[in-house]
């Protein structure tokens, strides 16, 4: 077979450019059919963009851990969406219990400080486990290999929670005092929102306060660097991974706990929010931890608005259905036109 | 007209100007040694030449082909081969069957040709076989005794014959050699300069080497062409360029004539 | 001398906690409760026992493998102390499982954990109190550890004789669902029955003991004479052999064809289902094993065989088309060729896991398409399309299990003879070179696009044509069938029998979707296996079970000193072309 083109670049930039347009044109003419159908008022709209913000703030969290990890051993830690909904899903049976003597009732602050400390302890030793059992051991191995690895951790926890806890779909129990909303700037805010964003945006904020300034974060950069030279200069690799690890971790049970109280949970909840986080990584910029939270917050924004901004104006019956195929869409562009992300550098391209 | 002609030749890579308009042939049947201190821009040459990079100025032809543009495969069938500085072999294929994908080139079977297995395709097969077996065999029995032994089973210096091979094998007319004597032993590095020689003597090659090993480009160069910084600062026999003061300034001043 | 017995006590602490979570593991997650229902040895032990006795006695064995002492060789028995330390490993297995016992009868777990009932710990408890448990569990795990351990102290002969046929009678245990209907048939030619061997789903203890012993003497005494034929076979000269080789096959297939004779109904469609992932994993082991090319959603291309084939042919679909099989399978094949090229088009320059990912996304894009409301005009929706007819040759319809089998085995030896034919041309050898070094290939005149997307190609009509048969088989399409679990599944058996070799698929095939079906008790944890199985396969065996020579090379001997010497001197062969010269 030959294909013979006449200056490789050349038509490569020509078909991204054309597509790009593409697409503009296509978003552009989709939002204002929609937007003509005068289907949604501004208030609507409004209150989709918060939630939107909350639904990427989980992401968030959770494409951290992926970064994390990526940036510090180079694989797609393909498991994480289970380090998620193990904590998550644990922690569900605290509340339940704390809502079941009253303790809840009584004392919410200290409940869910609890419950939020049990999820997270939870995914992080799964984290660590992981990292232990399945990874430690590939380090130098070829890239299918620990992908290989991962997939079928992924697909060994999922169904040992299953067989641990239960098939069925399970709902944290209410909060009083998160129900309902406030008013922001005129604006009506659900609580759980709020608190979602807020915790999100302080965890998030820690981790890169701790990535950057502390001793142990330059260490994981270093290793992310070099692991050769980094455990020449003194540095423990081994334990610095470990702690990469159980950082992503304890963030991803954060978010599980929160995914809980806001949806419910189930053994299978890992599944969709993992792949979307490892989207928001590397629309981010895989390995810049500012890229996860960036990539996190656009993609729960674009997953909320955009299937009704797009497809309404088309008719398209039960847009929400095809919310996935949105977020798997701008991954699959994401990856092809630009792999290098939004901050991120472009090296991923080609080896 | 040369070989391969190549005018004022310039590479830049962001503010580095790693290639800096060269000037460079090579005639049929010769030798051309080049030599030059660790970035002086030897590879890179070798990588515009073969196509992985694109030239930002100058001109290059082969065998009066134009060969600006042209993609890596497309400067193979031309006959331009080039092995690399570290030994890139097809590991978990066999010492055959790497000698056997030079040809990919020269020949046509396709999907339809794999699965039916006409007169044409197995008559290509056996030719493709022919021609590798007589590739190896240059080398004496070293790689023929091996040829279904997987390639990374073989010694060091064995994985580079094979790698020349399978440069030959493509049926160039052109052989660029990156550093083809870098691990090797003295006795090791004899028989490499015998082999370049018989390369030339037997099958008509006109060799391109780049090398560090003085001794080695003294003994087998017709001609040494010497880089610095991405110039070419001589050009001429060994002696010339031993003796060439701008060559001896860039490696530092030392003396290079004995080193081993 | 000292160092082994320093280690010893540590390693018998390590192996027995390792077993002990093991076996409390299978209870919570709910194995064990299921797995006591199938008998193993009729009235003797039950496939939930075995679970304990199993991972006491390779923890036994473990501990006392001979490990090679600084400066020596690797001895070849172990020294009778070594079994006192695999009795201690059992032991600690043992109390491991026997607090996990006492834990369980004092707080109720079942709150959370809701494997852990009364039932369950009954049976574990062998209807005895805890207190009882707790000596059964101690006593018999060191029993059983010291029995593992004292294989070791075995000659290697007498030792492979006694763990093949354990193995194998468990093994021919659990396959009785496949061999009682087989031994049956076949044994009732010569006026035998075979009530005597198989009982209340398993073996009876007469066959037991019969397979083991029979077992041991055939391996004892034919492992020499078969070393020696094959000796004899390699001085055969090549014409030779090849007959030999032909002659096998012929026999094999010969076989094949005589099979659902000796088969249920139900069995036949069990092989054609693993017949149908045989043609989906020899399919995707081009694209992967050939090519090298991590698809992840290779379901998408199931998917577009079965539902263009079901909109060109189904008597329900609103198009109302209604072709002819001779028609609709080539332009279905065609469909899925466009498509494959569709997608690999714009994924060429990607690198391995990122592939995988965007594979994996288009795969998770078809799923949701096929079940939207969307396309429901086209594709039926969540209801999917129902109405496809079975294919007719004149009079012969082509719809139950038998003829489908048939119809299946020529397509699997038609697929398997094109992928044996395509690995060892001149584009299989572009394929390994674009694998292995795709510059270089490049500079070898294999053009990277067109062969990438020659791999999409034939592993997306390969896949359609699966899909295919699968509309055929259901005579319906429904749009659940076609998830990621589906593209994880051939994945897995390509994995599990060997990337890149083809009995390896077949094998993989049969061990992940045959059995699966035979042995109903394992279809809950399914996924839970492989999952397991191939996080085990990459940490100990990444080739898989009948690995392709080369692949065993090429990831078991990357490290090589030489290798690690070039890697230092000018980069290895992944890296860009760019140095330092």
């Amino acid at each position: 077979m030959r294909f013979a083109l006449p200056e490789r670049l050349s038509l490569q930039k020509i078909v991204q450019l054309v597509l790009g347009l593409l697409l503009a044109v296509i978003v552009l003419v989709s939002s204002m059919k929609t937007i003509n159908t005068g289907n949604f008022s501004g208030s609507q709209w409004r209150s989709l963009v918060v939630s939107g913000i909350a639904l990427g703030s989980m992401y968030a969290l959770i494409a951290m851990g992926y970064t994390l990890v990526y940036g510090i051993l180079f694989i797609i830690n393909f498991a994480h969406g289970e380090v998620f909904m193990a904590g998550g899903y644990t922690a569900f049976f605290v509340a339940r219990a704390f809502s079941d003597s009253g303790f809840l009732a009584e004392n919410p602050i200290m409940s869910l400080i609890v419950v939020f400390a049990v999820g997270m302890l939870v995914s992080m030793l799964i984290a660590i486990t992981l990292e232990r059992v399945a990874y430690r051991r590939l380090r130098g191995a070829p890239r299918l290999v620990p992908l290989i690895t991962a997939v079928g951790a992924s697909l060994f926890l999922q169904n040992t929670f299953r067989g641990l806890y239960g098939a069925q779909v399970r709902a944290y129990p209410e909060v009083e005092m998160l129900s309902g909303s406030v008013s922001i700037f005129g604006m009506p805010v659900g609580k759980l929102s709020l608190l979602t964003i807020l915790l999100a945006a302080v965890l998030m904020f820690t981790l890169f306060t701790f990535i950057t300034k502390t001793k142990t974060g330059r260490a994981m950069r270093a290793v992310g660097e070099d692991k050769e030279i980094a455990s020449l200069m003194g540095i423990d690799v081994d334990r610095t991974i470990v702690r990469t690890f159980a950082i992503g971790g304890l963030l991803a049970g954060a978010a599980g706990v929160l995914w809980g109280l806001i949806f419910q949970v189930g053994f299978f909840m890992g599944f969709f929010p993992g792949i979307k986080a490892f989207t928001a990584a590397v629309l981010g910029g895989i390995g810049n931890v500012v890229g996860a939270g960036l990539g996190g917050l656009t993609l729960g924004v674009l997953e909320s608005v955009a299937p009704n901004l797009l497809l309404t104006g088309w008719d398209v019956p039960s847009p929400n259905q095809l919310t996935d195929v949105i977020a798997f869409t701008v991954l699959v562009f994401v990856l092809i036109f630009k792999p290098g992300g939004i901050l991120g550098s472009d090296e991923a391209e080609k080896v | 007209m040369s070989l391969l002609e190549v005018t004022a030749l310039t590479k830049r890579f962001g503010g580095l100007t790693a290639v800096d308009s060269v000037d460079f042939h090579v005639d049929q049947g010769e030798i051309v040694g080049v030599i030059g201190p660790n970035g002086a821009g030897k590879t890179t040459l070798f990588n515009i030449v073969t196509g992985f990079y694109d030239p930002d100025e100058g001109e290059m032809r082969f065998d009066g082909k134009s060969l600006i543009g042209l993609k890596p495969n497309q400067v193979t069938k031309l006959g331009i081969a080039r092995t690399f500085q570290a030994i890139r072999l097809f590991p978990a294929m066999t010492v055959l069957e790497n000698a056997m994908v030079g040809q990919h080139c020269r020949t046509r079977a396709g999907l339809l040709g794999a699965v039916v297995r006409g007169p044409r395709t197995r008559a290509e097969e056996r030719q493709i076989e022919e021609r590798a077996r007589d590739a190896l065999g240059f080398f004496g029995n070293r790689l023929i005794s091996n040829a279904d032994e997987l390639a990374s089973s073989l010694s060091y210096a064995d994985r580079r014959r094979l790698e020349i091979a399978r440069a030959m094998s493509t049926g160039a007319k052109l052989l660029l050699l990156d550093e083809p004597a870098a691990g090797m032993n003295p006795s090791e590095k004899e028989g490499l300069v015998k082999l370049i020689g018989r390369l030339r003597d037997e099958r008509n090659y006109a060799v391109v080497l780049i090398e560090h090993d003085m001794p080695v480009v003294k003994n087998v160069s017709d001609r040494v062409v010497a880089l610095d910084y991405g110039k070419k600062i001589a050009d001429g026999t060994y002696a010339e360029v031993a003796s060439n003061e701008r060559v001896i300034e860039a490696y530092l001043g030392a003396r290079h004539e004995e080193s081993a | 001398m000292d160092k082994k017995k320093i280690s010893l006590p540590r390693l018998a602490l390590k192996f027995g906690l390792i077993a002990g979570v093991a076996i409390v593991y299978c209870a919570v997650v709910g194995m064990t409760d299921r797995f006591t229902g199938r008998t193993i040895v009729n009235e003797v032990i039950s496939l939930g026992d075995f679970l304990f006795v199993a991972f006491a006695l390779v923890a036994g064995y473990a501990v006392a493998k001979p490990r090679a002492l600084p400066g020596d060789l690797v001895p070849d028995r172990a020294r009778p102390p070594a079994v006192a330390y695999g009795a201690l490993a059992g032991v600690i297995a043992g109390l491991v499982t026997a607090l996990f016992l006492v834990i369980a009868n004092s707080v109720n777990l079942r709150l959370v954990l809701i494997s852990v009932t009364e039932t369950l710990i009954d049976k574990m408890s062998y209807g005895g109190s805890v207190g009882s448990a707790l000596v059964y569990m101690t006593l018999g795990g060191a029993l059983l550890g010291a029995v593992g351990a004292s294989l070791w102290l075995l000659r290697e002969r007498a030792r492979n004789t006694l763990m093949i046929a354990f193995v194998t009678t468990i093994v021919f245990s659990l396959g009785e669902p496949l061999l009682r209907p087989i031994l049956t048939t076949l044994l009732l030619k010569v006026r035998l029955t075979t009530t005597w061997l198989f009982f209340g789903g398993g073996l009876s203890r007469v066959g037991a003991v019969v397979v083991f012993v029979t077992t041991a003497l055939i391996y004892y005494f034919w492992k020499q004479r078969g070393g020696e034929v094959r000796g004899r076979m390699q001085e055969l000269p090549e014409a030779q052999r090849k007959g030999i080789r032909i002659a096998a096959i012929v026999l094999l297939i010969a076989f094949l064809l005589y099979l659902p004779n000796l088969l249920t109904s139900f069995l036949a469609e069990v092989l054609g289902t693993v017949g149908l992932y045989i043609i989906l994993g020899l399919g995707l082991n081009i694209v992967i094993g050939y090519a090298g090319l991590l698809d992840l959603g290779y379901v998408a291309f199931l998917a577009v065989g079965s539902y263009t084939t079901a909109i060109l042919i189904s008597t329900r679909h609103p198009w109302g088309l209604e072709w002819s099989y001779w028609m609709s399978i080539p332009i279905t094949i065609l469909v899925a060729i466009v498509i494959g090229i569709m997608i690999g088009a714009p994924v060429l320059r990607l690198r391995g896991d990122y592939l995988a990912i965007v594979t994996l996304g288009f795969g998770e894009i078809a799923r949701i398409i096929v079940i939207s409301d969307w396309a429901r005009p086209v594709l039926g929706g969540a209801q999917g399309i129902l109405g496809i007819r079975a294919p007719a040759i004149g009079d012969l319809e082509i719809r139950d299990p038998e003829k489908l089998y048939y119809a299946i085995l020529i397509c699997v030896l038609l697929v398997a003879f094109i992928s044996i034919r395509l690995a060892a041309s001149r584009v299989g050898r572009a394929w390994n070179a674009m694998r292995e070094d795709e510059q270089v290939a490049e500079a070898m005149g294999i053009s990277i696009i067109g062969y990438k997307l020659l791999a999409f190609a034939t592993g997306a009509a390969l896949g359609s044509i699966s899909g295919i048969f699968f509309a055929i088989k259901l005579g319906s399409v429904f749009s659940n069938s076609f998830n990621i679990i589906v593209s994880i599944n051939v994945l897995a058996l390509i994995i599990l029998g060997g990337m890149g070799s083809i009995p390896g698929v077949i094998a993989g095939a049969f061990v992940l979707v045959g059995l699966p079906d035979l042995l109903r008790e394992f279809a809950d944890f399914r996924l839970l296996i492989y999952g397991a199985i191939l996080v085990a396969l990459m940490l100990f065996k990444p080739e898989g079970l009948i690995p392709s020579k080369r692949r065993k090379r090429e990831l078991h001997e990357r490290e090589s000193e030489e290798e690690q010497y070039e890697e230092r001197a000018g980069g290895g062969g992944t890296e860009p072309v760019i140095s330092t010269s």
